[in-house]
Parts: structure tokens; C-alpha cells; sequence
């Protein structure tokens, strides 16, 4: 199916085309994700833009639905009808700041939200029922560094756990003891790198275990001895860009894994090769690539997981 | 979900729309509102659609009784990954202050239709072996014992496994665990990293030991 004599394309076009699309089939897995729309729209949004085909989007729209997911307690849930939730809040902060609609909330409610969620230990939980990953971390310090609010929790205790989440293999897990996981490594090293924490990582030793993820095919796992998933193509990757790692894995090698994972009929990323598409690999193959700086794609901040220049806009931009 | 195979096609048959259910009559379903022009905007199937409108009519009174409690199975059996309907379920058993003993068996209906990678039902697990304390100790370890055998690095069953030797106990027989695992495959990454763990947990209580 795919041609190893010369690297495929990226089929910006299709991709668009796909995202774009209202889909009519009744399919399984569309009803799965009703509850999680927050992030399927962040990560549809941020790929076109990524791809320069944001204005194909009606903008005061988006941010309608937003605001409608908003709750008094200042969170926002997946979806309209659902409880609030640290990642679906996250995904919205990261929406308006796309958008550069920042200005239509109240960034001082979202941050008591948060600031509420900080656990003793300084770990954060996803919401009220008190789960505790350390995904939610990153989730808490990135989205109060995009509100410039990030001094209102207690970053000391907050980074002291992530940094408690570290295992011998330098890797970080979700809580202290668990097995280091390449989505776990992304959001403790971010939240490192958002809070400039970054001290507390072996980057030569992580450095080490994240360019072991890449497989023959070029492709890159999660954990020793997995499969290859285009996710990872992120996940490890942000990793390494964040460390000054990212010449430790073979960069043309993961590109033509990547573009051997588009539905270059319909459009659309899958996990591996000729697999069924989704909007969420879709986002993280295209991430990856632009972090190997495939021509045509804009940068990508690998800690805020935003194009560079909504980045440079929230930091170098006018405050709001 | 369609199925040549003959128990499927029953158990199709067998489910009443909730519109021509007596016990439902008196409630006005309420519809998903998305505006006019949606954003990454779905479409459901008729029994989706139907399911979560009700939902959402009991969801918006906070009625916690037997019907709604059934209801939430309904929603989950759908989608498991509703978050909102996992939470509205533990209100409920709250509410009528169910055996919880009986949730682990719903649990374990959920789990086994394809759902062992699924953080909302995890995490309804850990709250109802939380609640249920230590007699849950032995399930736990059971229980994902049995999921681990199916899929020997779960992430999330090895990650509830942790927190149920931690909460409930049982750290001293983990390593012979680890063993058998590792004498399947040696490069079970998730089993060397737990006897890693043993080891941390094993040093600490020489420490508080020796403190003594």
C-alpha cells in the first residue's frame, strides 16, 4: 500500500475536507465521542490551523458552543449537558486562545476552579469525584499559564508531585509508582517546562528510554515492547523537542510512518497503517509533523500543544 | 451493530423504545440542543438519540430512583465513556443507598464488553472498592488479576491494582505475581516496573520497621 521509494504527501486538502465534514453516518464511533466534543473540536480546530485552513471555520460560532459548556463553578464540560471537568476546561482555554477569544471569559473564575482542584499532596484531581493523574497536572499548569494565572496555585507542591511520579527508568507515570508511559512523560515533562520545573528531569537518561519508543517501521510506541501508534508520533516527540532530544530518533523515518497513516481517499490519520481514521490521531500525526517541520505546516509549541504564533500572541502579544 | 448471529438478533428484539415503556410515560424526554449550524457536530443512532434524551430529563430533575439508575446502565451500555452519566449513577447509588457489592457485578458487565481501557470505568471501580473498604481487597486483586490475563499491561488495571495493594494491603505476595508474569514474557515492561515498586514499598517497611 505504501511506497518506500519516496516519502508520500501530506494531503492538506483531504485532511481539511475531512475535519470539515459533517459526518452522516451513524456510526459507533461518533457516539462515543459526544461526551468528550470539547477536545474533539480543539483538536479539529488546532490541525487546521496548523494546516493554514482555519478560516474555513465560523469562529463566533465555536466560541458560542464554548461559552455554552461553561459552568458556574468556572469549568467546562465535553459537551453541553455533561459535569465539568479539568480536561475538558484545558480544551476550552485552548480553544479561545486559538480563536484569540480569550477576552469573552472570566479568567479569575476558570482559575478558582483549578485552584480548587489542588490536592494536599499538590497533585490535582479531574474533577469533584476526585480522580488524580497526573495528566490533570499538566492539565492545571497549562491552562493557568495561558490565563497568566499560574502564581494562584502552589507550583512548589504541584511540581513536587509530578516530580514524585518519576520512576527509575527516568520516565513518569500517572501516579507515584506507575509505569512510565509516553503520555504521562508528555504531560509531567510540559508541566516541568510550562512551570520552569525543567531541572527535574535525566534528560539523557529519558532521553534514552523516549528514542527507544521508535520501531523498525519508523513508527513510535508508548511503553517498551508495544505497537507503534501514530499518537506517540506527539507524545514522544514533544518530549524530546522539549529536552533537546529530537535528534536521538530518525526523524525521515518517523515522517514516512506518519504519512503511511493518512486515508489519502477521504482523508484523515489512523493510529497505523490502513486502520479506520479519527479526528484525534488525525491531530497528533499532523502535531508530529510539524514538529519535524513538514514544509507547509506552521510550528507547533510543544508544552502548550498551540501553534507557536497563538504562543508568541499570549506571551509577547498585548496582556489581557 | 448489526449481527447474522442468532442471540444478538434476540437481544435487538427484546429492547422496548423507552417512548413505549408504561413505567416511562410520564416523562418528557428532553432533545440535545447543538444551534443551528454545529460544530464537529454527530450523528447518533435512533436508539443513541432516544436514550440520551431521556437521560438527560431525569439528569435535569436529579430524580435518583430505581428507573433512573436502570437508565444510566442503558446510557452506559451505549457509550461508557459518559462521564456525566457514571457521576449521576454514584449520586443515585448514594441515594438509595444500593449494595454496592451488586455495582461490582455491573461493573464487571461494562468492563467485559470491550471497555478494559476505559477511565470512567475505572474510576467508578476505585470508588465503589472505597467505599466497600477492605472486604474489596481480595476482589481487586482478583479482578484484575483476570483483566491482566487477557491483556498482561493494561495500564489502568495495573495502575488500580497499585492503589488496591496500597489502600487494601497484599504487597508481600506481589513479586511471585510479577514471576509467573515475566515467565510468560520476559519483556513485560509493566510487571518488571512493578517489581521495582515491590521493592520500594518492601524498603520502606524494613525502614518504618527498623524505626521501631
Amino acid at each position: 500500500m505504501s511506497s518506500y521509494t519516496r516519502m508520500g504527501e501530506l494531503e492538506i486538502e483531504k485532511h481539511t475536507q475531512f475535519i470539515m465534514s459533517v459526518e452522516k453516518k451513524k456510526d459507533f464511533d461518533s457516539m462515543v465521542m459526544e461526551h468528550l466534543r470539547m477536545s474533539g473540536a480543539y483538536w479539529g480546530l488546532t490541525t487546521l490551523d496548523l494546516m493554514g485552513k482555519l478560516d474555513a471555520v465560523n469562529r463566533e460560532e465555536v466560541v458560542s458552543w464554548v461559552l455554552q459548556c461553561q459552568h458556574d463553578c468556572g469549568g467546562f464540560s465535553g459537551n453541553v449537558g455533561h459535569d465539568p471537568h479539568i480536561l475538558y476546561t484545558l480544551s476550552a482555554i485552548q480553544i479561545l486562545a486559538l480563536l484569540d477569544k480569550l477576552d469573552t471569559i472570566d479568567a479569575d473564575k476558570i482559575s478558582a476552579y483549578i485552584v480548587g482542584l489542588q490536592q494536599e499532596d499538590g497533585s490535582f484531581a479531574g474533577d469533584e469525584w476526585g480522580e488524580i493523574d497526573t495528566r490533570f497536572s499538566y492539565c492545571a499548569v497549562c491552562c493557568l499559564s495561558i490565563l497568566h494565572r499560574l502564581d494562584k496555585i502552589d507550583v512548589g507542591k504541584a511540581i513536587s508531585y509530578v516530580a514524585s511520579c518519576k520512576n527509575f527508568d527516568g520516565g513518569f507515570g500517572c501516579t507515584p509508582g506507575g509505569e512510565s508511559h509516553a503520555g504521562q512523560i508528555f504531560c509531567c515533562v510540559s508541566a516541568f517546562a510550562i512551570s520552569g520545573a525543567l531541572t527535574h528531569v535525566d534528560r539523557d537518561l529519558l532521553g534514552w528510554w523516549l528514542c527507544e519508543r521508535q520501531v523498525k517501521s519508523g513508527g513510535l510506541n508508548g511503553r517498551p515492547e508495544k505497537l507503534a501508534d501514530v499518537c506517540y508520533s506527539w507524545w514522544v516527540l514533544s518530549s524530546l523537542t522539549i529536552i533537546e532530544r529530537v535528534h536521538w530518533i530518525d526523524k525521515e523515518k518517523l515522517k514516512t510512518f506518519i504519512l503511511d497513516c493518512q486515508d489519502k481517499e477521504h482523508g484523515g490519520i489512523s493510529d497505523r497503517p490502513d486502520d479506520a481514521v479519527d479526528v484525534f490521531h488525525t491531530f497528533f500525526g499532523i502535531a508530529g509533523l510539524s514538529l519535524l517541520e513538514y514544509p507547509g505546516l506552521k510550528p507547533i509549541d510543544p508544552a502548550y500543544a498551540l501553534p507557536v504564533h497563538v504562543v508568541d500572541r499570549l506571551f509577547f502579544g498585548q496582556p489581557h | 451493530m448489526s449481527s447474522s448471529d442468532d442471540e444478538e438478533d434476540e437481544q435487538e428484539e427484546v429492547r422496548v423504545p423507552l417512548s413505549q415503556r408504561p413505567e416511562w410515560s410520564d416523562v418528557e424526554p428532553i432533545p440535545q440542543d447543538d444551534g443551528p449550524n454545529p460544530v464537529v457536530s454527530i450523528a447518533y443512532t435512533d436508539e443513541f438519540r432516544e436514550t440520551m434524551d431521556y437521560f438527560r430529563a431525569v439528569f435535569a430533575a436529579d430524580e435518583r430512583s430505581p428507573r433512573a439508575l436502570e437508565l444510566t446502565a442503558e446510557v452506559i451500555h451505549l457509550n461508557a465513556g459518559n462521564y456525566t452519566v457514571w457521576h449521576f449513577r454514584r449520586l443515585i447509588l448514594e441515594s438509595l443507598q444500593s449494595d454496592l457489592r451488586d455495582e461490582m457485578k455491573f461493573f464487571e458487565l461494562v468492563a467485559n464488553k470491550g471497555n478494559h481501557k476505559n477511565y470512567q470505568i475505572w474510576h467508578h471501580r476505585r470508588w465503589v472498592a472505597e467505599k466497600l473498604g477492605t472486604i474489596a481487597a481480595t476482589s481487586e486483586l482478583q479482578f484484575t488479576q483476570e483483566v491482566l490475563s487477557l491483556d498482561a499491561k493494561n495500564y489502568h488495571a495495573w495502575s488500580h491494582r497499585q492503589w488496591a495493594l496500597q489502600a487494601l494491603g497484599g504487597w508481600e505476595n506481589e513479586l511471585e505475581y510479577c514471576r509467573e508474569l515475566l515467565e510468560v514474557d520476559i519483556l513485560n515492561n509493566s510487571a518488571w516496573n512493578q517489581c521495582f515498586e515491590f521493592n520500594v514499598q518492601n524498603f520502606r517497611c524494613h525502614c518504618i520497621m527498623l524505626a521501631y
